[in-house]
């Protein structure tokens, strides 16, 4: 009896946590945007009001916000998912040759964090300076066409590289378990091979595409690094942008209720999504392709067409890692910023380099992230895992609603998140959050633990009732239990989701800059962003090589520990 | 000892009491080994400090309570190898304070400061660069009294607030930056005009950044209302220029990269330090030369405020502002430094008309040009100024 009402005690604590830690920040957000005093410290109950929903929602600029979203996420989405489904099918479908570099190659691209990457494109593509666009003039004239990343052309391709990995690492083992009969079949009725891609291989997969698709989708509404670099100099906006353009004002106090009554907006549209892609997930079950038949998918010999195959993908991982790599290195090298030529070569320096070595800000923003990674992959891991016992290992009667709790923040992006935490911390102001590293820990944690719910769910279905019931048999107390069973058993997946926390905690500059208040919660990535703001673009390419580098290498970990499983985890669960 | 002995002795000694404290004076007060490798550097004269001591003359309870607060945090425009050079001097006559210095954004320094402050959280000490930020500090009663700070005399009339809520720290001409593989000797402007007839500043040559209140409200005093609305409806519909978000410094990264020919506004000391790195850079002020001091201020309420005062006193003195200069050249402020060999690009400045925007321009000029900018900068695409 005693331990049943223990049991009870820590799934309620639990719940109550999770329900405190995503509905409070989620309430001052709504709150907020009733809010009619600019700042929350100002806020009260007798000051609320529909005016920051008439001033933005009246705007003519919410329209085209509109389209540009929906433009950038769906373009964005279709450009990863055409590269990746190419990719996983080359890979696992033909007989191309040097597999082998895109199985390494590809999953190394998440080392280059999207902030970085949009940035090396602005080195490569901005129209007048850009060492892409300099050359063409080279070569063709001064009237050469220009190719220009500050569009939201430009916005969609660098996002469609960036959702390129995840989806291949989701899409190369359902494309590797698929019954092969079909396609034989259709090949044998004397069917082309496109046309066996196009109306069978491509339908088996259509309801997993559509969910990774989603999936994809999400990501890119939730992103701001890349709108960001490419669209606001541009002034192309999309939802996340906007709420960033009206709290960060220099002549002006920002209203923030402004920035919460556009976060309702996109709050609808990514819960809206998730449904669809929760909706998705469930029908995906009913077209099985993965049988118990033994079977070898049949691999399609590309002929003529091996060479021009392996050198499209390695275009992809040029474009992806070396070049971005490259174009920061080089910079890195410049005392200013010009376009390669004997001169620039020259005149290198270790400038910035030693700059990076007397710059007070990078050693404490240095220190802030390693404390902020560590806490927040920690707290994710811990978190998740105590998640994931109440809804997979208990009869607690809200463990459906607990596990829908732990998904949501997924669906919000994290500059919303930002806001909402930015409310909470500052209404709150008995817990001395607002302003320290661990108001970004908390906001992290709490988006992440999506991701590690769906990895421990997964991995904790895969360990038998059978061992907890013989440890509770031998007289073994929980916590003996927990440490002797789960612990061991699970170990794999707490290093995985913890690599891959820090992986994305390390890059992503949107919450940060939302819950940054000074040098004492400065991180690498609003280090970065303000940096590059702010010109000091050599310097920011070489933060950006050694940072890509140590993610290179955290990336490698991740691909020794088995991150492609989680990413089928996270598919399936 | 008899009396004709006595009075030579006691003249003596009185003629030695009365000039002694004056050679204890120059004896007893060398100065930081700092300050004397910066006058080394600008060949500069030792004597110009030798009313140092009197300047560094602070009320003894400012000292006191300084020793007892041990910090200071100051939140300003200084690269941090920069601020490491202005700040040795400094140190070496305070050792007993640290200070933590951050470098931060105009957003950053003005926004997140002010809405802490309304938490009751304060972020810095000291604080900069407020240009166009300022009234949000005054609504809310933020500032410290800056009057009795004994160096607040040593600023010409204009570069303070009467109000005592800042002192200007250097001045600042905020003129435009050209590359100097693009544009030729011949097309630097001498006048403003000259924007508006030469047709190599057409069509995404020029780039304007977003901050009018830096050169165009001096315009709009000098010249009027009338012309300064002339002259920017004309520069928008027919210049084209390439319209900016960026701050000032990276404007002129991309200037020197080629993305522009030229920009404006730009301060001269920036422009030195980027030519001085080898970049193709140079800097012209068209007549009349646009200028304008920059901000220093003391949080209210300051958990450091002794520590402070001495710093902003110090940085008013000859000494701060030389440091200042070696620092990262900015033109001092101080009565006594108006010289040629501390002001980047003087041939550019010294002898031209100076349009000059005081406090009193800023809040009843600044928010009729903002509106009149906005609308234009709008109209021709630029980014919509946020939070209005």
């Amino acid at each position: 009896m005693g331990e049943t009402l223990r049991q009870r005690l820590w799934q309620h604590g639990i719940f109550l946590l999770i329900l405190f830690l995503v509905l409070t920040p989620l309430a001052f957000l709504i709150l907020g945007s009733f809010s009619t005093a600019r700042l929350p410290g100002d806020f009260s109950l007798a000051t609320m009001g529909l005016v920051n929903y008439i001033k933005v929602y009246s705007d003519p600029g919410t329209i085209e916000l509109f389209t540009n979203t929906v433009i950038y996420v769906s373009g964005s989405a279709t450009v990863g998912i055409t590269l990746a489904v190419s990719l996983a099918w080359l890979v696992e479908r033909t007989n191309m040759p040097g597999k082998i570099f895109l199985y390494a190659g590809v999953p190394m691209t998440l080392a280059v964090p999207g902030m970085l990457q949009a940035m090396a494109w602005v080195l490569l593509l901005s129209p007048r300076i850009g060492f892409i666009n300099q050359f063409l003039k080279y070569l063709f004239g001064p009237d050469a066409p220009v190719i220009d990343v500050y569009t939201l052309g430009g916005m969609v391709f660098i996002e469609g590289l960036r959702l390129v990995p995840t989806a291949f690492l989701m899409l190369v083992p359902l494309m590797r378990s698929m019954d092969p009969s079909l396609e034989e079949a259709a090949a044998v009725s004397g069917a082309r091979p496109i046309s066996t891609l196009r109306k069978v291989t491509l339908r088996l997969l259509a309801p997993a595409l559509v969910a990774v698709m989603i999936y994809q989708a999400m990501t890119a509404l939730e992103v701001f690094e890349i709108p960001g670099i490419l669209g606001l100099p541009a002034g192309i906006y999309v939802f996340s942008t906007k709420i960033y353009a009206i709290v960060r004002t220099a002549t002006f106090m920002p209203v923030y209720g402004q920035a919460n009554a556009l976060a309702m907006v996109y709050l609808v549209i990514a819960v809206a999504t998730t449904f669809l892609y929760t909706r998705m997930i469930s029908r995906a079950e009913r077209y099985t392709i993965v049988t118990g038949k033994g079977y070898r998918p049949r691999q399609l010999d590309l002929g003529k067409w091996k060479i021009p195959a392996l050198a499209g993908a390695l275009l992809f991982l040029f474009f992806s890692i070396a070049l971005p790599f490259l174009v920061f290195l080089y910079a890195s090298f410049l005392p200013y910023l010009q376009a390669p030529s004997w001169n620039a070569f020259n005149n290198m320096t270790l400038k910035n380099y030693r700059l990076l070595a007397e710059y007070g800000e990078v050693a404490s923003a240095l220190k802030n992230t390693v404390v902020m990674v560590v806490t927040t992959a920690t707290a994710t891991v811990a978190l998740s895992f105590f998640i994931s016992l109440v809804v997979v290992r208990s009869k607690f009667w809200g463990r459906r609603l607990l596990d829908q709790l732990a998904f949501m923040p997924h669906a919000i992006p994290g500059i919303v998140m930002g806001i909402a935490f930015f409310w909470l911390f500052l209404k709150l102001d008995f817990l001395p959050l607002y302003g320290t590293i661990w108001a970004i820990s908390i906001g992290f944690t709490i988006s992440f633990i999506a991701y590690g719910t769906r990895s421990m769910n997964a991995a904790l279905l895969q360990i038998h009732k059978e061992l907890e019931e013989a440890a509770y048999v031998s007289g073994a107390p929980p916590w003996r239990t927990m440490w002797r069973i789960f612990v061991p058993l699970m170990m794999p997946s707490f290093v995985g989701v913890w690599i891959w926390v820090v992986l994305h905690a390390v890059r992503i500059a949107g919450m940060p800059l939302i819950l940054y208040e000074g040098p004492e919660n400065q991180v690498l990535a609003i280090l970065i962003w303000n940096m590059w703001d702010e010109g000091y673009v050599p310097a920011v390419a070489a933060i950006g090589t050694l940072l890509m580098v140590t993610l290179l290498l955290l990336t490698l970990a991740v691909r020794i520990l088995g991150f492609r499983r989680h990413a089928v985890q996270m598919v399936n669960a | 000892m008899t009396r004709r002995k006595i009075w030579p002795a006691a003249f003596t000694l009185s003629v030695f009491f009365l000039i002694a404290p004056g050679l204890v004076s120059a004896a007893a007060a060398p100065l930081p080994k700092a300050t004397q490798e910066d006058l080394k550097k600008l060949k500069l004269e030792p004597s110009l400090l030798s009313d140092i001591d009197t300047e560094l003359t602070v009320p003894q309870s400012w000292t006191d309570g300084a020793k007892k607060e041990r910090h200071l945090r100051i939140f300003s425009t200084f690269d941090p190898p920069q601020a490491d050079q202005l700040l040795r001097a400094f140190k070496e006559r305070y050792p007993f304070i640290a200070i933590e210095y951050n470098r931060a954004s105009h957003e950053d320094r003005a926004i997140r400061t002010v809405v802490a402050y309304k938490n009751k959280k304060i972020l810095t000490d000291i604080l900069t660069g407020l240009g166009g930020s300022f009234f949000m500090y005054r609504e809310i009663g933020a500032m410290e009294d800056l009057r009795n700070i004994p160096n607040w005399k040593n600023n010409p009339v204009g570069t303070v607030d009467p109000e005592g809520f800042w002192v200007g720290m250097h001045n600042r001409y905020w003129c435009m930056a050209y590359n100097t593989r693009q544009i030729k000797k011949e097309d630097v402007p001498k006048k403003w005009e000259d924007f508006l007839t030469n047709p190599k500043w057409r069509n995404g040559n020029l780039a304007l950044g977003n901050r009018p209140q830096l050169w165009a409200l001096q315009l709009w005093k000098a010249k009027g209302e009338k012309w300064i609305k002339d002259y920017l409806t004309k520069m928008f519909a027919e210049v084209k220029p390439q319209l900016r978000r960026e701050g000032m410094n990276a404007m002129l990264e991309l200037l020197a990269a080629g993305e522009f020919y030229g920009s404006i506004p730009s301060a001269e000391y920036r422009t030195y330090q980027k030519a001085i790195d080898g970049a193709p850079v140079s800097y012209a002020c068209p007549e009349p030369a646009t200028a304008a001091v920059s901000e220093m201020a003391i949080l209210k309420g300051s958990p450091n405020l002794n520590a402070a005062r001495l710093f902003v006193n110090w940085f008013l003195s000859k000494e701060g502002q030389i440091a200042q200069y070696v620092a990262d050249y900015a033109p001092p402020v101080h009565k006594g430094l108006q010289r040629k060999e501390l002001l980047p690009f003087a041939d550019q400045i010294l002898g031209k008309q100076i349009a000059f925007r005081d406090p009193a321009d800023e809040l009843e000029i600044q928010p009729k040009l903002l509106e009149v900018w906005d609308q234009l900068w709008l109209k021709s695409g630029g980014r919509r100024r946020s939070g209005s």
